[in-house]
């Protein structure tokens, strides 16, 4: 009897030890994180100054007794205006022999619906403030997010007539907050970008601001995970910032354009 | 002169052994014999009946697999080359299938955590057989191996949740036992069945095979063994028996 009992301990003490173990190699970067987070937040952005760009010129051009085809050649460059009816087609062609079409409806006043072919869209509440305008982005659609924006956008236009290559004011600068909702992680469970500008964003038309520095706070809540990840960003330059400094979780990272 | 003689009678006693052994030995001389006395016996003495001689049972020759009809073994085994497609080992901490997609989620999810250490458990198996000829026997093979690996914070290295992927077969025995003695049998095997991948909340399922080129147990009633072979049972196995 105490034979068989040695035997099962010897083989109880032989399945315990033995198995492997498999070390994988992984290289622990957090700032990756920082960066997938900025990222998703600069094309949001980008997408928005760029439509917002395009809304502020025709904006001027009703606005102002321009001539509409010097207008449109300085400052629609490669695209095609077709207006009628208080609704304008900005159509733009693209390196693949395609066209983005922009749709801008100003028929009800201040709210402008702006859409594009590519399903983005959203609905511009411009109202004049102080020098400039305010703009209030709703039912913001743009790629697999949607969500809202309050932007106060500061601008201001060129008043001389006979030139309208760079006609936009020096500065545009962005404050607000934007809220996306990635549908496409997840239906159920997607992912919320918040990005807060703490400190006005200027929109470089000229190389000088450039040097001018902006701030922003991004909130990202993962309902699939159960998280929040906060990145702080600071970039100089905008929409295409030559220096990013992020930082994340005590971790900083510097991001530089080519 | 009296080695020589020694010698020689020890040599002419165990000749004359020898022949008698053989006399004896041979059938033929034997069943005369054992027919005339069995004559003597019947035509002669009233008094004396003669009982038939009990058959000659020959001597129980201890074999172990000709005296036990069953055997249970279990063992383990060294990874083989199917066991690591099933596993799909993660060498480099490749994610699951989950994370196929690049969503904004899964990209993010793939940066914020890491896996950690991943443990093996190869192969465990149970085997029963059942002889039903000398040097046959049928029977069934179970195996069960597992990996387990954590998946974790990259900043706080706080336990998000564990990985766990299960194998386990069935698998429909043969094996021939080419060589048997008191305390050691040699054998091979071959077997089919079916292999089971359980990963989080589906399963695959695989016909699979398990071969024993050469086994190799040493003992009678309680024996262990060494295997080399090829399939799900691993390459190199090892383990303990009983017969019974």
């Amino acid at each position: 009897m105490r034979r068989y009992y040695i035997y099962i301990m010897v083989l109880a003490m032989s399945l315990l030890h033995t198995g492997c173990t498999i070390d994988n190699e992984h290289s622990k970067r957090p700032e990756r994180v920082a960066r997938i987070i900025w990222y998703a937040t600069l094309d949001d952005l980008t997408y928005i100054n760029s439509i917002f760009r395009d809304v502020a010129h025709l904006h001027y051009m009703l606005s102002n007794d321009v001539d509409n085809e010097a207008y449109i050649e300085a400052n629609f460059p490669n695209c095609t205006v077709e207006m009628g009816n208080g609704v304008y087609d900005i159509r733009r062609k693209t390196n693949y022999d395609t066209f983005i079409t922009t749709t801008i409806d100003t028929t009800s006043g201040y709210c402008w619906e702006v859409s594009c072919n590519s399903g983005n869209r959203f609905h511009l509440i411009l109202q004049p403030s102080g020098d400039g305008f305010e703009a209030t982005f709703d039912r913001l659609y743009c790629g697999a997010s949607r969500g809202e924006a309050t932007l106060r956008v500061n601008y201001r236009m060129e008043d001389d007539a006979s030139d309208y290559y760079e006609s936009l004011e020096a500065i545009v600068e962005y404050s607000g907050t934007i809220t996306m909702v990635d549908d496409e992680s997840s239906k159920s469970k997607p992912i919320t970008l918040t990005t807060e500008i703490t400190k006005t964003l200027p929109v470089v038309y000229r190389e000088l601001y450039g040097m001018v520095r902006g701030k922003m706070k991004i909130t990202c809540e993962d309902k699939l995970y159960d998280t929040i990840d906060v990145v702080d960003a600071a970039l100089y330059g905008f929409p295409d910032p030559s220096r990013v400094e992020l930082s994340y979780c005590g971790v900083n990272e510097v991001i530089y354009s080519k | 002169m009296r080695r020589f003689v020694i010698c020689a009678v020890a040599l002419f006693m165990a000749i004359g052994v020898v022949s008698a052994q053989e006399m004896i030995t041979r059938d033929d001389i034997k069943s005369s014999v054992t027919a005339y006395a069995w004559q003597q016996y019947e035509v002669g003495n009233d008094a004396f009946v003669a009982t038939p001689e009990p058959p000659v049972v020959p001597p129980q020759v201890d074999i172990p697999c000709v005296n036990y009809k069953n055997f249970i073994q279990v063992g383990m085994g060294l990874p083989s080359l199917v066991q690591a497609l099933l596993f799909d080992f993660y060498i480099d901490g490749e994610p699951l299938s989950i994370y196929d997609e690049p969503t904004l989620s899964n990209r993010l999810a793939e940066e914020r955590y890491y896996w950690g250490k991943e443990r093996l458990v190869s192969a465990i198996n149970l085997e029963y057989g059942y002889k039903v000829k000398d040097g046959l026997s049928l029977g069934a093979k179970l195996y069960a191996g597992f990996t387990t690996r954590s998946r974790r914070h990259v900043i706080t290295d706080e336990l998000l949740y564990r990985d766990y992927l299960v194998v386990a077969s069935a698998i429909f025995n043969v094996r021939f036992d080419w060589l048997r003695r008191e305390w050691v049998t040699m054998y091979s095997s071959i077997g089919v069945g079916a292999v089971a991948r359980i990963v989080y909340d589906y399963n695959e399922i695989y016909p699979m095979y398990d071969a024993t080129f050469v086994g190799l147990g040493v003992g009678r009633r309680f024996y262990g063994y060494v295997e080399i072979g090829s399939g799900i049972s691993g390459s190199l196995r090892a383990g303990l028996g009983v017969r019974f």
